[in-house]
């Protein structure tokens, strides 16, 4: 069976060494992990990856909210830092946990994820170097419609 | 035991199950090389009439860059199989893939471009499904009333234009020249789905191993991007009548290609060969000097804008394509032409 997904010519996340124009991982609930990265419009100019989440560390406790690419709400020092190609964040004991940068080419942009991503009970969700980031199989990969 | 009517009953059957445009990504030189673009716009035009969708066949190592480009130039639909073993192009791998891939998806039409590569891999995907292959296209369209793919290519040493059909087998197969459509404009706001095909790379075992490949150096003759051409030739009378083009080139900013008999008679480079078995080029001004204007040439220049053709002979065949006319000895023109130029550049 092949994998489709919705691309756009513009901007894309690289996940699981595919182009994804958005893509959503676990249901959008205040309590529990999710990681939402939203479409980029060529109006939005220089794209800046635009993400939504619940992150939570290996051992379940939340660390930080990120509303669209802003801090929603942090828990003890953990800190986003804004680059110019994207956002990384620092957990309260000064770990990096993840980082989001976007890359131009000549016409387009790519956004790559490194860090990992663990759910409310500290699994390991995906996780990514910088050049893959890969998602854990069993857990779906959402994309919501482009009008393709 | 079938009837003869039967299996081209089934044939047709066959055909009709087959659906989309598919074009091969040809992205070993690109952004120079543009032949893909071009054939994605065609396979867009291809693709409406036959209400169908453009896709387009990407294999490759490392290429997010060049899907996205192809979905901006309107692929509607990526087929992308990504892989160490397709970094460098390695004929026989590349044939197993595609074959592959149309097996299982069924594109109606699949279109390559004529570059070197295509003019080698494209022959033996046609050979390895059975189907027909129409090489170096100048036009193609569909039939409105069959919704068959006219294929309209140089034939017997490109003396005449021949529409070639593949009324049954399936994908109608035809390599398309570089410059020979336009590309259309990038448009960021395009999305596509992208498809990552399965593979059995047991199937792709190669007799061939690539060891390096080096890209030749640029050598400075565009004519395929230039925008305003002068063209010569028998007319032009030797290498010292020729010489005047390079003159006015320089006064225009313009490239300077030749037809045949000045390539052959060593006036010009092989490279400026504009025609059949050169360069089709796609320029906003085209003055072609001396020029007989034989389908062999005129295939070449069919998509300038405007054409100015000088030539001594009132009944030569190339006033029939060209837009402007002048009738005399191209040399006089030409000397007059750059009197005045000269004059206006240097008050």
């Amino acid at each position: 069976m092949d994998s489709r997904f919705v691309i756009s010519a513009y901007h894309n996340y690289m996940v699981n060494g595919s182009l994804l124009a958005g893509f959503r991982l676990g249901e959008v609930r205040e309590d529990r992990f999710f990681f939402e990265a939203f479409p980029i419009e060529p109006e939005d100019g220089r794209p800046q990856p635009l993400v939504s989440a619940n992150l939570f560390d290996p051992s379940g406790g939340l660390v930080l909210r990120l509303d669209k690419s802003r801090t929603a709400g942090s828990h003890g020092l953990s800190k986003l830092r804004r680059t110019k190609s994207g956002f990384f964040i620092r957990s309260s004991e000064g770990k990096a946990m993840l980082s989001v940068r976007t890359f131009a080419f000549k016409n387009c942009y790519c956004t790559h994820i490194a860090g990992i991503l663990c759910d409310e009970e500290g699994r390991p969700v995906a996780s990514g170097d910088g050049e893959t980031f890969r998602t854990r199989v069993d857990i779906p990969l959402i994309q919501p419609p482009h009008g393709v | 035991m079938k009837t003869k009517t039967a299996k081209g009953d089934d044939n047709k059957a066959k055909a009709a199950a087959c659906r989309g445009v598919w074009v091969f990504a040809d992205h070993r030189n690109y952004f120079q090389d543009r032949v893909t673009l071009q054939i994605l716009a065609k396979g867009r035009d291809l693709a409406r009439d036959l209400e169908t969708e453009v896709g387009v066949v990407v294999l490759g190592h490392k290429v997010s860059e060049f899907v996205m480009e192809y979905v901006a130039h309107g692929a509607d639909i990526v087929y992308l199989v990504e892989d160490e073993r397709l970094a460098k192009y390695n004929v026989d791998i590349y044939t197993t893939v595609v074959c592959q891939l149309v097996e299982q998806y069924r594109p109606e039409v699949f279109l390559v471009g004529a570059t070197d590569f295509g003019r080698e891999f494209a022959p033996r995907v046609a050979k390895r499904l059975t189907t027909g292959l129409s090489a170096d296209c100048v036009a193609l369209e569909i039939d409105p009333a069959e919704k068959i793919l006219l294929q309209t290519s140089p034939s017997f040493e490109g003396s005449v234009l021949a529409t070639i059909v593949n009324p049954t087998a399936r994908p109608q197969m035809a390599t398309v020249r570089p410059g020979t459509f336009k590309e259309r404009k990038h448009d960021y706001h395009r999305k596509a789905r992208l498809i990552k095909p399965r593979i059995d790379w047991e199937d792709g075992a190669s007799r061939m191993e690539v060891l390096k490949v080096r890209k030749q150096p640029h050598r400075g003759v565009d004519l395929r991007e230039a925008p305003i051409v002068i063209c010569g030739g028998r007319g032009m009378g030797g290498k010292k009548g020729f010489g005047l083009l390079g003159r006015l080139g320089k006064l225009l900013g313009a490239e300077v290609g030749a037809t045949r008999p000045p390539v052959s008679e060593g006036w010009t480079e092989s490279d400026r060969l504009i025609g059949q078995t050169g360069k089709a080029i796609r320029p906003r001004l085209l003055i072609t000097c001396g020029t007989s204007g034989a389908v062999q040439y005129t295939t070449g220049i069919q998509n300038a804008e405007y054409i100015i053709a000088i030539n001594k002979d009132p009944d030569a065949l190339i006033f029939q394509t060209a837009d402007f006319g002048a009738v005399g000895d191209a040399h006089q023109v030409l000397h007059h032409l750059m009197m005045r130029l000269e004059k206006e550049t240097h008050g």
